[in-house]
């Protein structure tokens, strides 16, 4: 049989896309392509922020429109709020003294001495895990891998897994490869706070001896040398006390929905 | 050079349609694969032969854009375009109702395939805890499987319309070409 004959074959085709492709994913040549990726993403980037922001609008309208019959009773919840925080506001340099009091006997870390980047989500995992996103900052806004991302109040929510010119891939905490240092405010005991496969955290590694309890304050530690101390992680959900074994486990519920951000900021760096 | 500039129009627009658009807007799951939507109507309207390094493309540009490993999708297209080839052939996909019955299979199994096809890939580590999460997600929750598959149908109408005329486009354009040669 000719060779022309051969190679025109569907399943010579098949076969040679597939040997050459399984080729690729086992040398995984990551750093081969990134000058492709990085020129892509970079020209392309205009483009992505449109659809973005178009996705953005669309979610909104769409929020809005479904909330129509919640509006008035809101509107009453709201004109009955406000009231009631003209009279709080009186207390509230009393209130902001104490907060920084707390704040420094419970280390947990303000915005203040941050050097934040908000950046814009303008891109998501498209699988079921929403184990990473994609942000409108990168290299030229100084964004480096390793970087911490947080909400507004210091909730740790992931970090900086690879940077491209203008945009950057935030892997979130709640990812398999995330371990992260914490304790817990109220009681001190200390561990790993691990993702949970997209779907949570569990805090391992927590010794016997140390004193776990439900809605416990988890925070970040001083023992990771790339996240600041006293972001917050989550709050403790679930004890699992197996006395048989070494360590104490527990999950963390995390305070922030991560399929609702819109807006992260990236620390990029601060004074512990 | 206007047929090469059409199709890698299509393939943007796909996957930027997918990651910033459709991806923030269905937050909690996954309900439309655009690309494999892409692939089906490619192979029902031009066939392998013609398309099969178009799919390639559209592959390649994907495991760009996802930023994960360069390989999987194109791995996954071609695979899937070469049997949806085959069976098209085999059943005949040009009468109506089986033609119809199979684009519905090729979208059902499409989604689930191409799910199963990412965990293998980017959660091999823990395998059979996320392949039973996914399953647990398609067939157990009912809601999810069936708005995802209807969405994917509206989608695969509204691309195929797309994908055909781009096709009749460029064709017309490649015989008035031939005959003004």
């Amino acid at each position: 049989m000719p060779v022309k004959k051969i190679t025109s074959k569907k399943i010579f085709k098949v076969t040679a896309v597939c040997i050459l492709a399984t080729l690729l994913i086992l040398w995984n040549p990551n750093n081969f392509f990134n000058g492709t990726r990085t020129f892509f993403v970079g020209i392309t980037l205009p483009v992505q922020k449109l659809f973005s922001s178009l996705a953005n609008r669309t979610y909104s309208f769409g929020e809005a429109i479904s909330s129509i019959g919640k509006i008035k009773k809101e509107n009453k919840n709201l004109m009955e709020e406000n009231l009631r925080l003209k009279a709080q506001n009186v207390k509230v340099a009393d209130v902001m003294k104490e907060n920084e009091g707390l704040r420094s006997q419970l280390n947990i870390s303000s915005q203040e001495g941050f050097n934040l980047e908000s950046a814009r989500i303008i891109g998501r995992d498209i699988y079921n895990n929403n184990s990473w996103i994609l942000i409108d900052k990168g290299k030229r806004n100084g964004l480096e891998k390793g970087m911490s991302v947080i909400v507004a109040d210091g909730i740790l929510v992931g970090k900086v897994e690879e940077v491209f010119d203008s945009t950057a891939r935030v892997i979130f905490i709640t990812e398999k490869l995330m371990n992260i240092n914490v304790e817990t405010v109220e009681t001190g005991a200390v561990g790993v706070a691990r993702g949970n496969y997209g779907l949570g955290l569990t805090m391992d590694l927590v010794l016997q001896t140390d004193n776990l309890k439900i809605g416990d304050r988890v925070i970040t530690s001083d023992i990771s040398q790339d996240v600041p101390r006293g972001l917050l992680v989550g709050e403790i959900r679930e004890i699992d006390l197996a006395k048989n074994e070494l360590f104490q486990k527990a999950i963390i519920a995390p305070p922030v929905d991560f399929f609702k951000l819109r807006f992260v900021f990236v620390i990029k760096n601060y004074n512990n | 050079m206007k047929k090469f500039l059409l199709r890698i129009f299509i393939i943007f627009l796909i996957i930027f349609i997918q990651i910033n658009f459709l991806d923030l807007i269905f937050l909690k799951n996954n309900l439309v694969n655009l690309s494999i939507l892409t692939v089906i109507a490619w192979i029902i309207v031009s066939g392998f032969d013609k398309m099969w390094r178009w799919i390639v493309l559209l592959g390649f540009f994907n495991d760009i854009f996802l930023a994960e490993k360069i390989g999987p999708n194109i791995l996954f297209f071609v695979l899937s375009a070469y049997l949806i080839s085959f069976v098209s052939k085999s059943f005949m996909i040009e009468r109506r109702w089986s033609g119809f019955l199979l684009v519905v299979i090729f979208i059902l199994v499409g989604n689930f395939m191409g799910s199963i096809f990412n965990i293998l890939f980017i959660n091999s580590n823990m395998f059979s805890e996320v392949l039973l999460y996914t399953i647990k997600d398609y067939f157990i929750n009912w809601n999810t499987f069936i708005v995802a598959n209807i969405i994917s149908g509206i989608s695969f109408f509204i691309i195929y319309t797309f994908v055909n005329k781009i096709e009749k486009y460029i064709a017309r354009s490649e015989n008035r070409l031939n005959i003004s040669f």
